[in-house]
């Protein structure tokens, strides 16, 4: 079987090759605000615990074994398992249209069908979506390899039904027809498996059922209605169901508000953990949205393959339907299913939940291309001379759009300097006085903080109140010098799936901002958020005094600031670690609505509001001469990824902007000097 | 050729004809709605809830309001702006800008305010194609269009910093 199709598996080896050698080169270092879950769901992965509805115990199994490869550190493992499993996925795609455009000895027919399925598995793997998805903790790049794997076994089932079928009703007696092979027998079983097992990884995955079985009855209603058929494929999927025993087994390790109050400890808690979670996000359109809705879903595929690339896709299916009827209803199937029910799927993170069609779409265009080489080499009649010829300049054809499109996404999808996280919380571990209590959102979303107790017991003298339970008692706090990373008297703290009780400390304490970490940029994900540690205090912060001594004096302003002065504590500062910083601000004239933001070069390191979200309040208790000079102390992060040398400290004032045509920046910016950057550790 | 197979390709015809047609369909509904834009290209959808200030899953800078009781707060307790862009168009009741996520469209009624950074206040009429514009505002009821309820004019940019030509002077003992 190998040696028959080794060229096949080279190809498919070097499309895992080059896809997991990109992959690898644009993975997140550790963790990231790319996934709403991702942090969770590495955490997860390490303590074998259970992740948010539905569950993904394949998922979590799967992400414990890379946890165990030495590189990086637990956060980076599970971030490689999407790019191997992604990598995987891609070569998977490549056997699937292998098997869907050729099933001939032609040598010419061979190389097209190489051509085109090659072509078209690696235009998926460097697709916008999907590339995104192959750099993080996150469930959607290994489902793609779960999703391929099931199709290709039912595919290889499909064909050796097929042959045996024709041999058994040539040769021998009727009632044998009705008795699968045992190879039929056993790849149906794998097929159930896998299937089973997928939806470990994503369970929107159990809508491909339908067409599944329709493609089977297709193919064989004789095996599938068999007794022998029935079980093999039955027993399969029943076993791969069975991770689902996970559920009840961790229930008890749940720590978010919304998951503890549906945990999967009965059976109806386990169907509303599955297939019963999120009912607000199914169907949520009315009918006359659904256009909207389609065109949504047309405009991200154009992102993923370009319009020429839905046209060969259109043409790909009339290619599939005339050359195989079956297969078709199967592609078309599972792809129909999915845009169908998540068009109608009301998400910020839309995006990701189609790349199961965009994979499906991938097959069609594998189809188009492959049609358009064979009409191609017909050209050229039956002379494998002038095929052979015709093959160099067609891999160049064919290369040119693969390449252009690594090009194109590559800065979107290259996660490689993203250390916000990291930078962020191990200042934070370093700031905290011994005994004190750290606070941050809870449940899902505070894995960002979680992980680090979790994984590496990092400062166990610093109390997490919210991690074992989201509903913290104010006397687990008592004796102990109280930071967070939210307000705890802001909105935000008291509503979301993240919010702590509202009577956790007092109403009265003050949130004096102690240390920023990457403010975020807009468009960097979906759980993208400022990184701040406040210190909670009864006692108010020195905000406003009556003069102030700075080490340098700038008496420049803006926009009714005057910026009197600052200190600097040092000039010369490693990536990855803070500088400390102080500023005095005296308010002149016309105060105009701006936002400030300490800069380094251009590149916003933190942007806060004057006072720092405590002016009002401050001037309200303790009304301050209006002459008073407002104190700005804190440290803000360098991010890791920073280069190293000199470069300019600035403050930028107003509200930050950028345009299409590339101008950025603020309103105005107050140069603070230079400091210098030293290499990370 | 076998019955069944005309049979398969005669329902993949319809099947392939039918969802070419549900493409088109949509999409000419979607340019009557919104015209050749991307207005309606929300990935949430019309109706959702709001996302939290600072993107989804975010939070607003820190921050409350001026210090000064009689000047203006931040709109919604601090919150960044909808929206910074450049004014490409301006038509009746309707903004076009230039932002770094591609051009947007920006409703305006008879309650949407225009102040100056300083907050004096200003009308519609002194808009003009060019200005550096915030808008603060809120999705109107289906949710595809930004409905401005406080457009702040921003004065020109400065550029960054520019090196060391700019370094601030030493305290003076």
């Amino acid at each position: 079987m190998i040696r028959r199709y080794w060229l096949d598996v080279l190809i498919a080896c070097l499309i895992f090759a080059v896809c997991l050698m990109v992959y690898n080169g644009t993975l997140t270092p550790s963790l990231s605000y790319k996934s709403p879950d991702g942090n969770e769901l590495a955490t997860v992965c390490y303590v074998l615990g259970l992740a948010h509805s539905t569950g993904y115990p394949l998922y979590t199994w799967l992400g414990k074994l890379f946890t165990f490869i030495p590189i990086g550190d637990v956060a980076h493992r599970v971030n490689l398992m999407s790019g191997t499993l992604g990598a995987a996925g891609a070569a998977l795609l490549y056997a699937i249209l292998r098997t869907l455009t050729s099933e001939t000895s032609d040598l010419g027919r061979r190389t097209s069908s190489r051509l085109a399925s090659a072509f078209a598995a690696l235009l998926f793997a460097f697709s916008l979506t999907f590339w995104s998805q192959t750099g993080i903790a996150e469930v959607y790049a290994p489902n793609v390899f779960t999703i391929t794997l099931t199709v290709l076994i039912l595919l290889l089932w499909a064909r050796v039904e097929e042959r045996e079928r024709a041999r058994r009703l040539a040769n021998q007696p009727w009632w044998r027809v009705w008795l699968p092979s045992w190879q039929s027998l056993l790849l149906l079983f794998a097929f159930g498996l896998c299937f089973g097992l997928s939806l470990g990884m994503h369970m929107s995955d159990l809508g491909f059922a339908p067409p599944f079985a329709l493609f089977i009855l297709l193919v064989s209603w004789r095996t599938a209605l068999s007794p022998a058929g029935l079980v093999s494929a039955g027993s399969g999927f029943f076993l791969g169901l069975l991770q689902f025993l996970w559920l009840p087994y961790k229930a008890s390790t749940l720590t978010d508000r919304m998951m503890r109050a549906r945990a999967p400890t009965t059976l109806r808690g386990i169907y509303a953990y599955t297939l019963g979670a999120f009912p607000q996000f199914k169907f949520a359109f009315p009918i006359t949205a659904i256009p909207d809705r389609i065109v949504i879903y047309l405009d991200l595929l154009r992102q993923q393959f370009g319009l020429w690339g839905i046209g060969l896709g259109v043409l790909g299916m009339w290619a599939l339907l005339f050359r195989k009827p079956k297969r078709f209803f199967l592609v078309v199937g599972m792809y129909l299913i999915h845009v169908w029910f998540f068009i109608q799927y009301k998400v910020f993170d839309l995006d990701v939940f189609f790349i199961p069609a965009h994979l499906l779409y991938a097959i069609f265009i594998g189809c188009g291309v492959h049609w358009l080489i064979e009409r191609l080499f017909g050209l050229v009649g039956e002379r494998q001379v002038w095929r052979i010829v015709l093959t160099a300049p067609l891999v160049v054809v064919l290369a040119l759009p693969v390449v252009s499109d690594v090009q194109a996404n590559w800065e979107a999808n290259d996660y490689s300097h993203d250390t916000v996280i990291n930078d962020f919380y191990e200042n934070v571990f370093d700031l905290l006085p011994q005994e004190a209590a750290l606070l941050g959102r809870s449940g899902v979303f505070g894995y960002d903080m979680f992980y680090y107790r979790l994984v590496y017991d990092v400062r166990p003298d610093v109390a997490m109140p919210h991690l074992p339970h989201a509903n913290p008692r104010p006397e687990e706090l008592a004796g102990r010098e109280i930071y967070t990373t939210i307000r705890l008297d802001s909105r935000e703290a008291a509503r979301g799936p993240w919010a702590l009780p509202c009577d956790l400390v007092s109403p009265d304490a003050w949130h004096v901002p102690v240390l920023f970490g990457s403010p975020g940029q807009p468009g960097s994900g979906p759980g993208i958020r400022p990184l701040v540690l406040y210190h909670v205090s009864d006692e108010a912060p020195a905000l406003v005094v009556a003069g102030a001594a700075p080490q340098v004096e700038v008496g420049e302003g803006t926009a009714g600031w005057v910026l009197v002065g600052y200190d600097l504590e040092e000039r010369e500062v490693r990536a990855g670690d803070t500088l400390h910083l102080t500023l005095y601000w005296r308010a002149t004239g016309v105060l105009h609505r701006v936002l400030m933001s300490t800069l380094l070069e251009s590149t916003p390191l933190e942007i806060h509001e004057p006072g720092m979200g405590n002016l009002s309040r401050y001037v309200q208790e303790f009304h301050p001469p209006r002459d008073g000079i407002l104190v700005e102390d804190y440290r803000v992060v360098v991010p890791r990824a920073t280069g190293a040398g000199t470069t300019t400290l600035a403050v930028g004032v107003g509200f930050p902007f950028r345009l299409p045509d590339g101008e950025a920046g603020w309103e105005a910016v107050l140069n603070l000097g230079e400091v210098t950057i030293l290499p990370a550790e | 050729m076998a019955t069944e197979r005309k049979l398969l390709i005669a329902a993949g015809t319809i099947l392939i004809a039918s969802m070419l047609l549900v493409a088109a369909f949509a999409l000419g509904v979607y340019v009557g709605e919104h015209g050749w834009t991307r207005a309606g290209l929300t990935l949430r959808g019309p109706g959702g809830p709001p996302q939290p200030p600072g993107g989804p899953g975010g939070q607003s800078p820190p921050g409350g309001v001026l210090p000064q009781p009689d000047k203006p707060p931040l709109p919604d307790g601090g919150r960044r702006p909808d929206l910074v862009g450049r004014i490409r168009n301006i038509f009746e009741g309707t903004l076009m800008l230039a932002t770094s996520d591609g051009p947007r469209t920006v409703e305006l009624d008879e309650h949407t305010r225009v102040e100056t950074a300083e907050g004096e206040p200003r009308s519609l009429d002194d808009l003009e194609r060019g200005h550096l514009v915030a808008i603060f505002g809120r999705r109107n009821g289906d949710g595809r269009v930004l409905l401005a309820e406080l457009l702040v004019l921003l004065p020109p940019p400065e550029r960054p910093p520019a090196g060391p030509s700019g370094q601030p002077s030493p305290k003076q003992p």
